[in-house]
Order: structure tokens, then sequence, then C-alpha cells
């Protein structure tokens, strides 16, 4: 076997591990959220309708994924795809990455799936009492949460797929992520509030972000200094500037707090 | 109306990020059609940068001004 055969499988091996990876970290998260929504309704209004709701939205995607997602990848130009595919990562990508920075900065609440729990389960008891046959409001909520987290988890192993060449390692990842979410959603029977989902976030949108930008560049034909390598020169930047960020804010948010706990004497003995 | 609404929500909810980082993707791309190829990997690189620092400063100003 030449060099250059080693040097493409272990570069195969590589992009194969990414989308694995990647996928099973971007669409877990969004398998949470969906669970929780299930938990939720299923709690209040009976599984039999949260399941149908959930079940129904998976039947949906699955159509639509058929019969527009996969011919369209055929169909497409390579440049079109890279445009399309990059952009798409880049900005999914960095609207993760911004939010958590700043949930790390502390400028956003950490997001609590045993609070995002206790909002739905208030809110299906607010909807009043269970209706007999198909409950359409508890049918309403599953299917509408599932669809929409399923749409955002078919879009990151669409993305993760093309960018890695390799649609079935991304597949892959997305399977093992339904799978671990179910099996823990089992066991738990409760929301999955412990899975440390910013950081989950902050990864993948880290990877999005540099693979979109990477993947834009070559559609435009930019020169990127050392080619695939200067993926890893984007994450490492943008770790960086995370790092920088979160700790500068952290910083303008203590002296601020500072200031404002130095001043209330003072605005107490003016009142 | 509201699942375009959705889909867009999906990719922006920062305006200031998002026209920034457009922006520069902008420039990025007239760079390498005058065959100025590193020029414009340069530019897409400084336009994430840029959009990050710009989009959380602006949060940040927001929340110590209240």
């Amino acid at each position: 076997m030449s060099s250059h055969d080693t040097k493409k499988n272990w570069g195969d091996l590589f992009m194969n591990g990414f989308a694995v990876l990647s996928s099973f970290l971007g669409t877990g998260v969004e398998f949470i959220e969906a669970l929780t929504i299930v938990l939720a309704v299923a709690a209040i209004r009976g599984w039999k309708n949260a399941l149908l709701g959930a079940f129904s939205a998976v039947l949906v995607l699955a159509i639509l994924v058929t019969l527009i997602g996969a011919p369209l990848a055929k169909v497409i130009d390579l440049f079109w795809v890279q445009l399309m595919v990059g952009l798409f990562m880049l900005l999914f990508g960095i609207r993760w990455l911004r939010k958590a920075i700043l949930r790390y900065a502390g400028l956003k609440a950490l997001h609590n799936e045993a609070e995002s729990y206790e909002e739905e389960v208030q809110r299906q008891k607010a909807a009043g009492e269970v209706k007999p046959g198909i409950d359409r409001f508890a049918f309403a909520t599953t299917f509408s949460g599932t669809f929409l987290e399923g749409l955002e988890a078919i879009f990151i192993v669409i993305t993760f797929g093309l960018a890695s060449h390799s649609i079935s390692s991304a597949v892959l990842g997305a399977l093992i992520a339904t799978v671990v979410v179910i099996l823990l959603g089992i066991i738990a029977k409760q929301p999955l509030s412990k899975i440390p989902e910013n950081t989950m976030k902050f990864i993948v949108g880290i990877m999005l972000t540099s693979f979109g930008t990477y993947w834009l560049g070559e559609s435009f034909h930019v020169r990127w200094p050392n080619q695939d390598l200067s993926i890893i020169y984007l994450i490492v930047t943008l770790l960086l500037l995370s790092y920088i960020l979160v700790t500068r804010c952290k910083r303008a948010l203590r002296s601020s707090h500072g200031e404002d706990s130095s001043q209330t004497p003072g605005e107490v003995s003016q009142s | 109306m509201s699942v375009l609404k959705t889909l867009w929500g999906l990719l922006v909810d920062d305006g200031r990020l998002a026209s920034i980082l457009v922006v520069g993707i902008l420039l990025a791309a007239i760079s390498a059609v005058l065959h100025h190829h590193t020029i414009a990997a340069g530019i897409l690189w400084l336009s994430l940068m840029v959009s990050l620092w710009v989009s959380v400063s602006h949060q940040l100003r927001l929340k110590t001004k209240k």
C-alpha cells in the first residue's frame, strides 16, 4: 500500500469518526428535547396519545427525507451542494456556538430539561380533561415537538454526512443517539436533566461552524492554508475566541455586580 | 408562513451576527472571483470572529445596562 493510500485511509477514518461523533452529539441534544415533551405529555394525558403524535411525526419526516432529501442530494451540482451545505452548517452551527458561549458566560440561563418538563406538564394540565379516543391537544404537542426537533436532527445528519462524504456514518451516529436517549429515558423515566446539553451544543457548534466555513470557502475556491488542516486552525481559533469571550463576559458581569452592590447602601439611604 | 418562520429561526436568532456573517461571505466571494483566493479565506475567518465578538459583546452591554 502506498503512503498516499495510507494517508487517504486515515483521512477517511477521521472523517467517518467525525461524522459519527458529531451526528451523535447533535442529534442527541435534539432527541433529549423531544423526549422531555413526550414524557410530559404522557405523564398527564397518557402514553397512547403522546406516542401517537411522536411516531406520526417520525413517519412524516421519514417520508419527507425519502421523497425530497435523498434524490436532491444526487441531482444537485457539487458547487451548489458545497454552497448550501456550507452556508447551512455555518449559520446553524454559529447559532448554537453563540448560545453556548452566552450560557457559559452567564448571559443566558442554562437550558434545564427539568424546568422544560415542568412547564410542559403545567401546560398539559391547563388544557383540561383528556378526551376519549385521540386527544388532539396531546397529539398536536408531541407531533409538533418531535417534528421540529426531528427536522433539526435531519439537517444535522445531512450536513455532517455530506461534509464527511459519509451519510451512512452520520446516520449511524443518529441511530446510536436514538437508542441511547430512548434507553436512558426508559431507565430514568424522567427528563434527562443531568446530560451536559450546553457542552454538547458547544462542541457541535464549534464543529459545524468550522466545517461549514471550510465548505463554503471550497465552493468559492478560496485558498485555505494547508488545505484540510485549516479545519483544525478554525477549530482552535474558535475555541480560543470562545474562551476569551466567556472570560471577558464573566469578568464584566462580576465587576458590574460589584458596582451594583457598592451603590445599594447609597440608594437605600436616599430612599 | 409559520413554517418559514420556524425554518428561519433554525438558522438565525441574532440579526447582528447573521448580517455581519453574510457581508463577510459576500466579500469573500467577491475576493475569490477577483482571484484573491487567500484573502478570501482570511475574510471568511475574520467574519466568523468579528460576528461572534460583536454579537456576544452586544448581549453583554444589554445585560450590564440592566
